[in-house]
């Protein structure tokens, strides 16, 4: 406390305060989560029940299919956006960002507008003998919606942060363009990159609010685990918690992990 | 990283404002593709219930109500602060189910009105209802199927089957759609979580259909594996039918009816012997802010008024208004 | 892909190109041999870094034809274009660039094939030696001085044996004490690697200083090339003149040596006895001819001898000449057969009274001279 109040002597009473308070704020509910989690004679129990394992289990492939998409395609998109300047690559920057302040609902709706069997490309689809609503595949169409412009954002301010020049260089010394991506832009834009995979992955595991309206909740097939909790709510809050307690667990496992390699990284950097 | 994140911030920021624009666009299309319709019936003339109170309830009364009460007790609403002017009302529609662990856990309201009997109970165990609940309405669960859905179906079936169907041609309807055809492969149900009351009655409905010779020994079991999705409410049922993602589901009778879902849906009603009803119970509660409207509020619905208009939304009146479950 | 121990294919660095954008237009050509430095001046926006992305193939002009090491690399006629990576031209640029995620010695090694071979930390070592790095090896680029990094930074270029060299004001990132200590060091450098070089500069003391070659471009035209003498002693081009602007070139011999001032002393070549002066140390060696530069703005002039100044030159003269040139005017002063042409305001003028006939002192510092590369260097 003394350090922080000595930080700044004009910030200090106030940021102090404001932290204090912001603390408590994150940290109350999630403390009451874990106080509640603990209190539970059958937490264990509710966690090892077979929903629980197969919500687990999907949540864990879709989210790591959806990053890998996410990484495929983002990342050379990425870089264009980073490098263009016209003006409809602009105007696509721009939408890139829409379903990061889109209601999850919105976006879900959007999905079924679109990829729905009443959809635009529903016709299309279904000739192909494909139909995505209610499939793991309509999750992770959900999950790549949403997350994508996280990290296709912070990717693009990684390749951004790359001087051009490192990159003229880097060509006059003999080396290739795509090496140069490979020895000089990924290294260099590894921090950001990184960033923007870990917001990705956690929006991705977290999304509940489009996934339930275009690929349903089903166990077993669709339901992920923020719907294995939702769905578990209308039971008991027990089952619940224990299914938060283990969520936010994989979510700050992530977090932890990327702050190691970011920090490794960062100091490599510099 | 810092600086990184700068940019976001700022970068997010521009971006937000066309993003909001593009939400209220989406907001509109949204709800006129939805078309959550709405009763749009004249409110009663203002003086229709006065006469009959003596002290006018006056301040803010909060009715957690079933989903499937939406059109319904939207119009109630109004009409009660028709008559009574210095009550303002506010809904909180979602599934009995939801709403009850919402009252458990320390939302404030100060009616009560559930799909089922059970979460009423419930809530009464947890020493929240103040009174009796009584019985107001009734409502019978049906199957929605999509209209395209169904017609397609049909024209399968008489194509495929043309020659068997000739036999029975002077039978009516030989081709049309019925129960029986929602055990086909590849149908696409959706029901509500068995948590929530229609999904418990569903879950009922469907048990009796496969006990029944009706429809086969095994019809439970392909029906049941038709289903592709367990929805929060049965508005969502009723949507996803509407919209065609999914081919059928089991809602109330009344989620039929607004002409939204109406023009895209075709009802098939279960055999009277099959059926269960849906009792809906209504309660004031402890923890009400102003008693008085509370009160007011339930007459209001038991009242011939207010019975017209659930009757105008289909439902059918309680069999018993005393009170506790039939 | 490039043999990282094979000698630079000799051969000079020649072209033109035509490249417009917007409304600039750079329309420009050149030749450097093997062992040559082109110091390409000119004000800001001439077209100097255009020219050296051209080169360098970072960047493509509607037409034109370069050649680097007996290799054409573009010819739009032909529909010749080699990218970047396989020009094997060296690029330096102001900032220097070395790549932060890599320590000094992963940067020079960063253009060579095979990079954990043997070969190539020989060929590391060899350039760390070269360049006076030895120590900083495993240094990050922000923990090694400016000066250093410049030396990384043209360590790194010339690592993969380059056919010609580009730098794109290579002192801009250093202090002005820094930039004249570091200019021999690196004429050595690049006298070693024995390949064309071209060297933008907007600094005209620095393009003749290093420059065995000057082309001072504008507006995207060359307006002069030749050697150093011959573009300042040709003022009489006016825009040539605005652009070099140095008024007084002195033909010189050196003296004597003073190392530990860096400093040596020329007295005039065949002219009276008493001009002498201190200028910055360079090559060349007592007895040696060199030319000085001086530009007429550097010199101060006083009515008598100052006492107590800092300022290494004071020569006496008379004045033989003053002119107008606006803003102020311009005094000539015959100081012991030489003229020195003084820049001075109106105001000082006035009140210093000056006049053809009258007797002043001139005054500068040493640091304000510099060494013209002679055609002969």
């Amino acid at each position: 406390m003394r350090n922080l109040f000595r930080a700044s002597d004009y910030w200090g009473p106030v940021g102090a305060a404001s932290t204090v308070i912001y603390t408590l704020f994150i940290g109350l509910p999630i403390l009451a989560l874990l106080i509640k989690a603990a209190g539970q004679e059958s937490f264990i129990g509710s966690l090892t029940g077979e929903p629980v394992l197969q919500a687990l289990r999907l949540s864990l492939i879709t989210s790591s299919i959806s990053i890998l998409i996410v990484i495929g395609v983002g990342t050379p998109f990425a870089r264009i956006l980073a490098r263009g300047n016209s003006l409809p690559l602009r105007v696509v920057d721009h939408l890139v960002e829409l379903p990061i302040v889109l209601p999850p609902v919105v976006s879900g709706v959007a999905m079924l507008l679109a990829f729905g069997r009443q959809g635009i490309l529903g016709p299309a689809l279904s000739g192909l003998g494909i139909s995505l609503p209610f499939t793991a595949a309509a999750v992770i169409f959900a999950q790549v919606f949403v997350a994508a412009p996280f990290y296709i954002r912070a990717a693009k301010l990684g390749f951004q942060s790359v001087a051009r020049e490192y990159e003229d260089i880097s060509q006059t010394l003999g080396v290739s363009p795509w090496a140069t991506f490979r020895r000089l832009t990924l290294p260099l834009a590894g921090p950001s990159l990184l960033t923007g995979i870990a917001l990705a992955w956690a929006r991705a595991i977290s999304e509940f609010g489009a996934t339930i309206m275009f690929a349903g909740n089903l166990t077993g097939k669709t339901q992920t685990m923020p719907l294995a909790i939702m769905s578990a709510l209308e039971t008991s809050l027990d089952t619940a918690v224990a299914l938060s307690v283990l969520l936010l667990v994989l979510a700050l496992l992530v977090l932890i992990a990327l702050g190691l390699i970011t920090r490794r990284r960062g100091t490599a950097s510099l | 990283m810092n600086q990184g994140y700068g940019h976001f911030r700022a970068g997010s920021y521009t971006g937000g404002v066309t993003a909001g624009i593009i939400i209220a666009l989406a907001g509109i299309v949204l709800t006129a593709a939805l078309g959550c319709a709405t009763g749009t019936a004249a409110p009663l003339p203002a003086g229709a219930g006065t006469g009959a109170v003596a002290a006018q309830p006056k301040g803010e009364l909060t009715v957690f109500a079933a989903a499937s009460l939406s059109g319904a007790f939207e119009e109630m609403a109004d009409a009660f602060e028709g008559a009574y002017p210095e009550v303002s009302v506010v809904i909180n529609f979602d599934g009995s189910q939801r709403l009850r662990t919402q009252l458990e856990h320390g939302a404030r309201a100060g009616v009560f009105a559930s799909a089922d009997w059970e979460q009423m109970d419930a809530v009464a165990a947890a020493g929240l209802v103040a009174g009796q609940p009584v019985n107001f309405a009734r409502n019978q669960p049906v199957f929605l199927v999509n209209s395209a859905f169904a017609a397609k179906l049909e024209q399968q079936k008489a194509a495929g089957s043309a020659p068997a169907q000739a036999v029975a041609a002077e039978r009516p309807a030989a081709g049309a759609l019925t129960l029986a055809d929602l055990a086909r492969p590849g149908v696409k149900i959706v029901l509500a979580l068995p948590e929530a009351p229609v999904g418990r009655y569903s879950q009922a409905v469907i048990d009796r259909m496969g006990e029944s010779p009706l429809f086969g020994p095994d019809y439970r079991n392909r029906l049941m594996d038709n289903v592709v999705s367990r929805e929060t409410n049965v508005r969502s049922v009723a949507q996803k039918v509407a919209l065609g993602e999914a081919d059928a589901g089991m809602t109330y009778h009344t989620d039929a009816l607004p002409p939204y879902v109406a023009q895209r849906v075709r009802a098939l009603t279960i055999p009277d012997s099959l059926n269960v009803t849906a009792h809906y119970p209504i309660a004031t509660l402890r923890e009400a802010a102003a008693p008085e409207p509370a009160r007011a509020f339930i007459d209001f619905v038991r009242s011939a008024q207010g019975q017209a208009i659930l009757e105008q939304y289909g439902f059918q009146p309680p069999l018993s208004p005393a009170t506790g479950a039939p | 892909m490039m043999p990282q121990a094979a000698a630079s294919p000799a051969g000079p660095a020649r072209g033109w190109v035509s490249y417009r954008v917007g409304e600039f237009c750079l329309e420009t050509e050149w030749e450097v041999l093997p062992g040559q430095i082109m110091a390409l001046f000119g004000p800001s926006g001439a077209g100097k870094t255009t020219l050296l992305r051209a080169i360098a193939g970072l960047l493509r002009p509607q037409d034109g034809h370069i050649e680097v090491g007996g290799r054409v690399v573009f010819d739009r006629a032909q529909n010749i274009w080699e990218p970047p990576h396989q020009r094997r031209v060296g690029f330096l640029t102001q900032q220097y660039h070395l790549f932060p995620h890599l320590t000094v010695a992963g940067n020079i090694a960063y253009g060579l094939p095979r990079r954990n071979s043997r070969e190539t930390r020989a060929r590391v070592q060899e350039l760390v030696a070269s360049f006076h790095l030895e120590g900083l090896e495993s240094r990050r680029p922000n923990e090694i001085s400016a000066g250093q990094q410049q030396r990384a930074a043209l360590a790194r270029a010339l690592a993969p044996d380059p056919a010609a060299l580009l730098l794109d004001e290579p002192f801009t990132s250093l202090d002005t004490e820094l930039r004249r200590a570091l200019r021999r060091e690196l004429r050595d450098s690049l006298a070693r690697a024995n390949i064309p070089v071209i060297m933008v500069s907007h600094d005209i003391e620095e393009a003749v200083s290093i420059g065995d070659l000057v082309q001072v471009i504008s507006d995207g035209k060359p307006q002069i090339t030749g050697n150093p003498l011959q573009v300042l002693g040709q003022p009489g081009q006016g825009r040539v003149a605005r652009l070099v602007g140095v008024e007084n070139l002195l033909k010189l011999r050196v003296a004597s040596r003073h190392t530990r001032d860096g400093t040596m002393v020329c007295v005039g070549d065949g002219l009276p006895a008493g001009l002498q002066l201190e200028v910055p140390l360079g090559d060349p060696e007592p007895g040696d001819a060199v030319t000085v530069g001086i530009r007429a703005s550097d010199i101060i002039l006083a009515d008598a001898e100052p006492k107590g100044s800092s300022a290494r030159n004071r020569l006496s003269g008379i004045v033989s000449g003053v002119e107008l040139r606006p803003p102020g005017y311009e005094v000539t002063l015959s100081c012991h057969g030489a003229d020195l042409k003084c820049h001075i305001t109106g105001t000082s003028l006035n009140e210093m009274g000056i006049r053809p006939g009258m007797n002043l002192w001139a005054v500068f510092k040493a640091s304000s001279c510099f060494l013209v590369q002679d055609d002969l260097s």
